[in-house]
Formats: C-alpha cells, sequence, structure tokens
C-alpha cells in the first residue's frame, strides 16, 4: 500500500497536473480560436528556459521563478498570433495548425540556438524525500500539486466569475453571436493568448523542475495535453484539466501489480495507455467527458 | 556551378563573387559534396558538437592540404536527422536525390543506420560510414558493401562490459535498455556473455524515451531478484538522465553501469557527481599509436579549445572523414561505386601507413602509385568484409566527479 502512493499515485498524480495545466491552456485556445495549437509544448519549453535563466541570473529557485517564465511566454504567444495566426484567422483550421506546427518549429530552433542541445537542470543534486507517516514524498511533488491546484482555480474564478471570463466564454460557444453583441474580439483572443501561454510556462517549468530541460521537454509532452484535452471535451478547460489528471494516473497505475506480483501492463507500454483511454471514449462518448465542442 | 541550378539558399551563401566567377571555380574543379547526418536535435544531440567538430577538423585539413584529385575541394553538406529515424531517411534522400552527394558520413544511431541504409543508400549505391552505430545489426544489412563503420560493434562492448561487471564483483544485473536496435542489440549482446560468465540478470526492462518519469520501471526492476547493479543502456537527453535521477532520488540501486550512449561528462555535471562516484561502464575505445592520437589530439584542441578530442565517437567521425577523402584520391574520381570500392585499399593494410593530418603525404604517396594504410585517431580503422572496423573497447569510471578513461580493452 506504502508503494502504491509512493511510486505509482503521487507520480501518477503530479504528471497528471502537469498534463492538466498544459490540456487546460491547449482547450482555451481550441475554445476561443477554433483550432488544435501545436505550439503549446514548445511554448511550454520556453517558459521552463526563460526560468532557467531567471535562476542563473536572479539566483532564485525555479519557484520563484515562475512569473519571469509566465511573463517571458506571453509575448512570445502574443507575437506568434500577430505574426502568423492573426492573417490566417478566417482559414480553415487545418492551416492554422499546419501554421502552428510552423511556429512550434521556430520556437525549437531559437531554443536549440540560445541554449544549446545539452541538457540542463535548474539545480544540482538531490534533495532527500519528505516522510508523511511512512509515505515518501518529495518536497517539489507537493508544490507541483499544489501549485497546479493553484492556477487551476485561478483560471476557473477568471472564467466563471470575470466580465472577462464570460467574454471568452460567449467566444467559444458562438463566435459571431458574441461579435454582434459587442464582445470586444481582439481583446478577448487576446487574453486568451495570454491565459493559455501563462499556462504552458507554468506547465513546463514544473516538468522541467521533476525531470530536466531538453529542447524538446514541451513537445514530448503535447500529444498527451492534446489526448486529456479531447478526453475532457475540447473546448472545456476544466475538462481538460480532468482529462490530463486522469490520463496521468492511467499511465502510471497501469503498470502497477494489481494481479501478482508482475506489472499487469509493461511499463514500456505507458504511453499507450493514454491513446487507448482516449479512443475508448471516442468510442463510448465522442463529446468527451464534458460535452465539448466539434 | 551556375545560379541557377543551386538551390536558393546555397546561392545566397555562396555569395555573390563566386556567381561572378565561375571560370576560376571551374578550374579548380567543382568541390565534392560529402553528406553528414548527425543527430544535431533530439536524444543524442548532446554528443554532436565534438563529433561535428572532428569532421570538420578532418575536411579542413585536407582541404588545406590542397583538397582531393588536383585541387578539388571537399564540400560537407550537413542534415539533421532528428535522432528519429523517418526523419533520418528523409534528409539521407535529400542528400543523395537533390544535393548529390558523393558519400555520407552518419547516421550516429544504429537504427537511424539501418532505415536509411535500407530505404535510401543502399538501392542509390551511396556508400556511408557511421562513426558511432554499434548494434550489431548493422553487420547483417543486405548491403552490396555500401555501409562501413568506423565504429566497434556492440558484439565486443557487451563482452567486454560483461567481463567488466563480474570483475566488479558483481553477480545479479537489472537492465534497463532504450526500445531500439542500439538498446536491445546491446542488451542482448551483455546478457549472453554475462550469463556465460556465471552472471545473472535480475530483470530487463526496455523503456520508451522521453518519458517524464520512469519511477514504474526502476521501481519493478529494483524488487526483482534482488539486483545489485543497474546497467543503464541509453541517451542522456531522451531518458538517460531521468532514469538516473529517479532511481538515485527513490534509492531503487546503489551502484550504476553506463555504456557508449552515457558516456558523456555532461551527465556527471546534470546529476551531481557525489551520486554517481564509482559509476563504470564502456565506451568507443582507441587503439590508436599514441604519436597518431596525438597528432590527431593536439589539432583538435587547436581548432576547438573548449571541447574534448576525446570524447565520445569523435575520432571515429574524423577517421571517417578521412577514409572517405582518401578513398577519393586512391579511386581518382569521385563517383559513388568507385568511392565504395577504394574504402577498404586506404583503410587496410598492408601498405605505407599514413596518420591524422598526413593528408598531404598520402596523396604523394597515391600519385607515385603507391598503395596507402591510414591508421587513424580511433585505431587502425581496417574493415572487415561486413565493412565494421576493428579496435578497441574502452573502460571508463567516474572518479572525482570526472569521467575517466580507466583502460583500453580488445576483449
Amino acid at each position: 500500500m506504502i508503494e502504491f502512493v509512493t511510486f505509482y499515485l503521487i507520480p501518477g498524480l503530479v504528471l497528471g497536473s502537469i498534463y492538466a495545466l498544459a490540456a487546460a491552456g491547449v482547450s482555451l485556445v481550441y475554445g476561443v480560436m477554433r483550432f488544435a495549437h501545436f505550439a503549446h509544448g514548445d511554448l511550454m519549453t520556453w517558459g521552463a528556459y526563460a526560468a532557467l535563466v531567471a535562476v542563473g541570473v536572479l539566483g532564485v529557485s525555479p519557484w520563484l521563478a515562475i512569473p519571469v517564465a509566465v511573463l517571458a511566454t506571453i509575448p512570445v504567444a502574443l507575437a506568434a498570433d500577430r505574426a502568423f495566426y492573426a492573417p490566417l484567422r478566417r482559414s480553415a483550421p487545418a492551416v492554422l495548425l499546419i501554421s502552428s506546427f510552423g511556429v512550434a518549429l521556430m520556437i525549437r530552433a531559437l531554443v536549440y540556438l540560445i541554449w544549446g542541445p545539452t541538457p540542463e537542470s535548474y539545480a544540482r543534486g538531490f534533495t532527500p524525500p519528505l516522510f508523511l507517516g511512512e509515505i515518501r514524498i518529495q518536497q517539489r511533488h507537493l508544490f507541483i500539486l499544489g501549485g497546479a491546484l493553484a492556477a487551476a482555480l485561478a483560471v476557473h474564478l477568471l472564467l466563471s466569475h470575470s466580465r472577462a471570463g464570460r467574454a471568452m466564454r460567449a467566444m467559444a460557444d458562438d463566435p459571431d453571436l458574441a461579435r454582434v453583441t459587442g464582445v470586444p474580439v481582439a481583446g478577448v483572443i487576446r487574453l486568451t493568448w495570454a491565459v493559455s501561454a501563462g499556462l504552458a510556462a507554468i506547465a513546463g517549468v514544473f516538468l522541467a523542475i521533476d525531470t530536466e530541460l531538453t529542447p524538446l521537454l514541451g513537445f514530448n509532452v503535447l500529444l498527451a495535453a492534446f489526448a486529456a484535452a479531447i478526453l475532457g471535451g475540447i473546448g472545456r478547460p476544466w475538462g481538460a484539466a480532468l482529462g490530463g489528471l486522469i490520463l496521468g494516473l492511467a499511465e502510471e497505475l497501469s503498470s502497477y501489480p494489481w494481479i501478482g506480483t508482475a506489472p499487469l501492463l509493461d511499463p514500456s507500454y505507458k504511453t499507450a495507455v493514454a491513446f487507448a483511454v482516449l479512443i475508448l471514449v471516442l468510442i463510448f462518448r465522442p463529446q468527451g467527458l464534458f460535452k465539448g465542442m466539434g | 556551378m551556375t545560379a541557377l541550378r543551386l538551390p536558393r539558399r546555397a546561392a545566397l551563401a555562396a555569395g555573390a563573387a563566386s556567381l561572378f566567377a565561375p571560370s576560376l571555380a571551374r578550374a579548380q574543379g567543382e568541390a565534392i559534396r560529402i553528406g553528414v547526418i548527425l543527430s544535431a536535435t533530439g536524444g543524442l544531440a548532446a554528443f554532436v558538437p565534438p563529433i561535428r567538430a572532428g569532421i570538420v577538423l578532418a575536411f579542413e585539413e585536407m582541404n588545406a592540404a590542397g583538397g582531393v584529385l588536383n585541387g578539388r575541394r571537399l564540400q560537407m553538406v550537413e542534415a539533421d536527422d532528428q535522432t528519429n529515424p523517418q526523419a533520418g531517411v528523409t534528409v539521407a534522400t535529400r542528400l543523395v536525390q537533390a544535393e548529390n552527394v558523393s558519400a555520407i558520413i552518419g547516421p550516429m544511431a544504429s537504427g537511424i543506420t539501418i532505415a536509411v541504409a535500407n530505404a535510401v543508400t543502399v538501392p542509390a549505391g551511396v556508400p556511408i560510414v557511421s562513426p558511432s552505430a554499434t548494434a550489431p545489426a548493422v553487420s547483417q544489412i543486405n548491403d552490396n558493401d555500401t555501409v562501413f563503420r568506423t565504429a566497434v560493434p556492440d558484439g565486443l562492448q557487451g563482452q567486454v562490459l560483461a567481463r567488466l561487471v563480474r570483475e566488479a564483483g558483481i553477480e545479479r544485473v537489472a537492465i534497463m535498455a532504450i526500445n531500439n536496435d542500439y538498446g536491445r542489440g546491446l542488451a542482448g549482446s551483455f546478457t549472453a556473455a554475462f550469463q556465460a560468465r556465471g552472471g545473472t540478470v535480475a530483470g530487463a526492462q526496455n523503456y520508451e524515451e522521453n518519458r517524464p518519469s520512469y519511477r514504474a520501471e526502476l521501481q519493478t526492476l529494483a524488487r526483482t531478484g534482488n539486483p545489485q547493479a543497474l546497467l543503464l543502456i541509453g541517451y542522456p537527453a531522451s531518458g538517460g538522465n531521468t532514469i538516473l535521477r529517479n532511481s538515485i532520488e527513490n534509492g531503487f540501486f546503489q551502484r550504476y553501469i553506463g555504456t557508449d550512449g552515457m558516456r558523456d561528462q555532461g551527465v556527471i555535471d546534470q546529476i551531481g557527481a557525489r551520486a554517481l562516484e564509482g559509476m563504470f561502464g564502456t565506451g568507443p575505445g582507441t587503439a590508436a599509436a599514441p604519436e597518431r592520437r596525438e597528432a590527431y589530439a593536439a589539432a583538435f584542441r587547436r581548432a576547438n579549445p573548449q571541447m574534448d578530442p576525446g570524447a565520445a565517437f569523435v575520432a571515429q567521425a574524423y577517421d571517417a572523414a578521412y577514409v572517405i577523402g582518401l578513398a577519393i584520391q586512391a579511386a581518382g574520381s569521385a563517383e559513388r561505386a568507385a568511392i565504395r570500392a577504394n574504402l577498404r585499399t586506404v583503410a587496410n593494410g598492408p601498405g605505407e601507413v599514413v596518420g591524422p593530418g598526413e593528408f598531404a603525404r598520402a596523396r604523394d604517396l597515391i600519385a607515385r602509385g603507391a598503395k596507402v594504410n591510414y591508421e587513424g585517431a580511433s585505431g587502425p580503422v581496417e574493415f572487415n568484409a561486413t565493412g565494421d572496423a576493428q579496435g578497441r573497447i574502452e573502460h571508463w569510471a567516474v572518479r572525482g566527479g570526472r569521467l575517466t578513461s580507466v583502460a583500453q580493452l580488445s576483449e
């Protein structure tokens, strides 16, 4: 039981929280602008490296560097929107998707150019885990779980209790109706990018704290983030967050020895679990757990 | 060499001067284009800067010595395979069909080398020389004798590693191996040799690259069969470092063993010297005569003061460029088939021995009708019937936070 919590449940929750933050950002952009934003993973990478600069220059811990990461990532998203997505706003979603793939490659190339391909980390060495009773947990895992919860609450409050959030939801429900009723479309789009890029930066820093910084850091979890967004009902940030948690847990728990002593599923097939869950959901509940948009 | 036939980017890069002086270019002959496919991005990217510097050094030396075939320059045409077989096939197709390269150095990874050979270079008859593809399976490609490597195959590495592990007093190991040709091949050759020496493989996992966490895999291995050490066969940036971190943090294993894929000072710098002190493993060795090695190392340090000439596969990459240059000179032609037919001629004995930095002497010998035998920076570089170089395996260990070369072993 202790083993289950320490090595399977907690890692699953941590991974799930990171997926959840990434997926919420993807879902938000999809809701307001109706396209799958492929550069989201590379925005995560960008945020993580921005925090690395802050850690190096200011000498602060990566947790305190998160605001820097957020502030450094938002302009990138806004610039990409201005230069590449805005001119294509009325194009087919596939065109936007492909152009976002181009943006992803540009951001990645920039990361390679500035920081090089060698893996980096925020800190050297190791911190021993905390003991809660008999359960071992890394301090950073507690912070990641808490941070993800706080970010999710902030997004929820923004969407449900602020005028801007209501405008975003109006855009998501019916863009044309929102426009004719006087919703400031340009402003809502900018806000959407800001929130989405901020979530991406936070997810990127969390992921880099738990693993290490590589130029493919965010891209490697992008597919899982999309799967989580679809699982939760695309365009529904809360659904995406829940989808992320479910996927993270499913991946880690699938290799627990539920029956006998051998892992239920060989851990090298973990990645496939996420997509098996996704396919099952698409078959039995095509609109996602929460009713997503088409 | 007209502007119209060049891709636009190349024309821009070549600059206006060369476009307005085509007669000069023709007098010296067109540059001979040699493809270089490295994994500049992706899991193996950390290895690339010194390897690329080694290749650049070899080409610069040969060009400074007057080039090949009466003053024609050797020109690198670089491509990035992203440590991904599909991308490797795409860029190889471009090099072979659009860039019309005479030969290719690379790719680095075994799986990518096999994919590129089968899909592109064997059908097109382009000779390729990989500096670092070590999987035994590379020898088995039905390649019309076009696939060569200056790296020593993992059959030998597995045997040497098995002996070192047993000599370290370890009887039971768990293996985490990357799920590709390299990981499976080396895990297989190690397991066979280790069991023959009375060792037990307590558990083995092929792991998927680029996962954010490997705790479940490690936990499963750690409690199966009471292993004394973890053998990690992988690449640092695509999971290797994460595996070491997860394992050390949770105390799954106390001792670590690595292979050529993890032989990188950067790993120790990232993970922390204290946790990895005493880790040991195998890597590409040098069987070079000390004076040849020193000639290469001195030239490399002059050109790249920040980089290590002893980093993994750098000497092998340098040698790959050299044997291609010499084969062109010996063939008297930059035709693909002619290069292929002459690679063994210049690399294998008997013949006048030439070494790193001695391209001008080699060319004079060839001009006088002598046969040359290149003995390189990584070893004597003798290609056998399947195009594999015979060489040594390095025994390395982490001592005082530095990756230290302990011995060069041939068995």
